[in-house]
């Protein structure tokens, strides 16, 4: 009855700014960031950002109230810089960062993929086992055979390759 | 002297890079890897060059929906914000309004529509759009199923016959009973894949002869935040990779008691030379299987003798995709979001440093 919409938690009200900034009354060079929408997700991600910074001497978020999704972080940073340049570098780096992760991702799914013979092969690849040492082919049919992750072989013991139950 | 400082170096790096696992607690949690904390010195590095330099990613099993994945190097703020997104705002489409026409069954109107939602369908979430809330729907924000279904009595079951199959027809209603109606463009868009339930055989309800159920479900895109029925993932977790440290010989019996206070196939009992003597010795193999249940701690005779640890930056990721999604597609699918996210509060910063801006210049021309 009065519970609040659910698209309240990602809906930005008509009207409202995302972000709004509060200089600090007492503290030099300190801000107050009020963010409309968002939750620890990107409140933690920010705050760890900003504490790896040297000229960041303070970064703490919260959010207020469960049942109003809005963060509000506060940053003071050292006199050579502003809380606004902080968060925005913050935010970029976060950026590249993430990117990076992807490419490495894609990446490393290119190179299992690589690894592993695709499912319709099963067939052409049992007929051809004179070629292959006999250990790996035995842990392939194995876990071909079975096809389920119940008994899935050590992990960290596939150093090489990751010729676990893969199927593309 | 020397020796002293070594030595405190070693604590120092233990204590930043491992969560130390003792008997009656975990301790050493946060991670500190920030400017100041362990020495005085200005940092001069540049932190995306060592984020790149640290970061590795390793698959580490790998089925349509299901993956297991390593990611190491990465603070935990990233790892958590990319686990919270997995599950809460990666989009799929679900069903979100049920127009019921006719319902006998024994199963109430709403408990039906809640049962439905749940009900995984089988949709790239990319074709479609968001519905707003006073949008009209359409066939780019909408989809359209229909269940029309009576339960009957099967005319050719023996008359002394007890066997719900063999005396009714359609009396469990399963997920397959969810029939498309394609709108619009849809029959031209998804010729090559019909849009369907993951699942054939989840059983909706189950009816007796003479129960009737005829409704329309409208499917809408969602995210896991407001709605569970949304979430792409059965379950997105992470756990640090666990270390077991021997720092003493573990021989004899005791070695057999040792590997038993761990999970199966963590620790080997391997034979060893040991003073021209050949004497059974716990080797540690596969730490990752370990469930850390610290077993091993309540036992006096290995005190000092083994040290439990987990390494603070390697996240050993498990997802598992509900089958609408390929898991590594919600993974991807997740970064970009984080990219939105941070892009969409990197622009708002701006707007607002903007109107500060306009502010000050319009201040210093009434100074004038």
């Amino acid at each position: 009855m009065n519970a609040p919409d659910r698209y309240d938690l990602f809906y930005l009200p008509e009207g409202a700014k995302k972000m709004t900034i509060t200089p600090d009354p007492k503290v030099e060079n300190g801000a107050t960031f009020d963010i409309l929408r968002e939750d620890h997700t990107m409140g933690n991600l920010i705050r760890s950002k900003l504490l790896e910074e040297s000229q960041v001497t303070f970064a703490g978020y919260k959010v207020p109230h469960p049942l109003e999704h809005n963060v509000v972080l506060k940053v003071q940073t050292t006199l050579d810089t502003k809380p606004e340049m902080m968060v925005a570098k913050a935010l970029n780096d976060l950026i590249t960062e993430v990117s990076y992760l992807k490419q490495k991702f894609v990446e490393e799914l290119g190179r299992a993929r690589a690894l592993v013979i695709p499912r319709e092969q099963k067939p052409m690849e049992e007929q051809s086992q004179i070629g292959i040492p006999p250990t790996t082919t035995t842990t392939i049919t194995t876990t071909r055979e079975n096809n389920t992750h119940t008994n899935p072989p050590p992990a960290g013991s596939n150093t090489g390759g990751v010729a676990v139950d893969m199927d593309f | 002297m020397s020796h002293n400082r070594s030595n405190n170096a070693e604590r120092l790096e233990q204590l930043r890079t491992r969560v130390k696992i003792d008997r009656d607690g975990v301790n050493s949690i946060s991670s500190s890897d920030f400017p100041f904390h362990s020495s005085n010195v200005y940092p001069e590095f540049d932190s995306i060059e060592i984020f790149r330099k640290k970061l590795k990613i390793k698959v580490i099993k790998k089925s349509q929906f299901e993956m297991e994945f390593d990611l190491i190097g990465v603070d935990a703020a990233i790892a958590n914000a990319l686990r919270r997104v997995m599950i809460a705002e990666v989009p799929t489409m679900a069903i979100e309004k049920v127009y019921i026409y006719d319902n006998t069954s024994i199963i109430q109107d709403e408990v039906l529509a809640h049962r439905l939602g749940l009900i995984p369908i089988k949709v790239d979430p990319d074709l479609f759009y968001f519905k707003h809330e006073n949008e009209r729907p359409t066939d780019m924000n909408t989809i359209v199923f229909k269940i029309n279904h009576e339960c009957r009595y099967n005319p050719r079951a023996r008359e002394d016959e007890s066997d719900p199959k063999q005396l009714y027809i359609g009396h469990n209603l399963l997920s397959s009973s969810l029939i498309w109606d394609p709108k619009g463009e849809q029959a031209e868009r998804f010729t090559d894949n019909p849009i369907k339930p993951v699942h054939d055989d989840i059983l909706i309800a189950q009816m007796r002869p003479g129960q009737r159920m005829e409704l329309e479900a409208h499917c809408e895109k969602g995210i896991g935040k407001e709605h569970a029925k949304w979430s792409p993932v059965a379950t997105a977790t992470y756990r640090l990779m666990p270390e077991i440290i021997v720092k003493e010989e573990i021989t004899g019996d005791l070695a057999d008691k040792f590997a038993a206070c761990f999970s199966k196939g963590v620790i080997d009992v391997v034979e060893k030379e040991i003073n021209d003597e050949m004497v059974k010795t716990a080797k540690v193999v596969n730490p990752r299987l370990d469930t850390v249940s610290r077993e091993v701690l309540r036992h006096k005779e290995f005190d000092n003798k083994v040290e439990l640890t987990r390494i603070r930056d390697h996240f050993i990721y498990t997802v598992e995709s509900t089958g609408i999604l390929e898991s590594e597609r919600i993974f991807i699918d997740a970064i970009h979001i984080m990219q939105t996210k941070c892009s969409r509060l990197l622009l708002a910063l701006e707007n607002k440093l903007k109107e500060l801006e306009d502010e000050r210049n319009m201040m210093s021309l009434d100074d004038v």
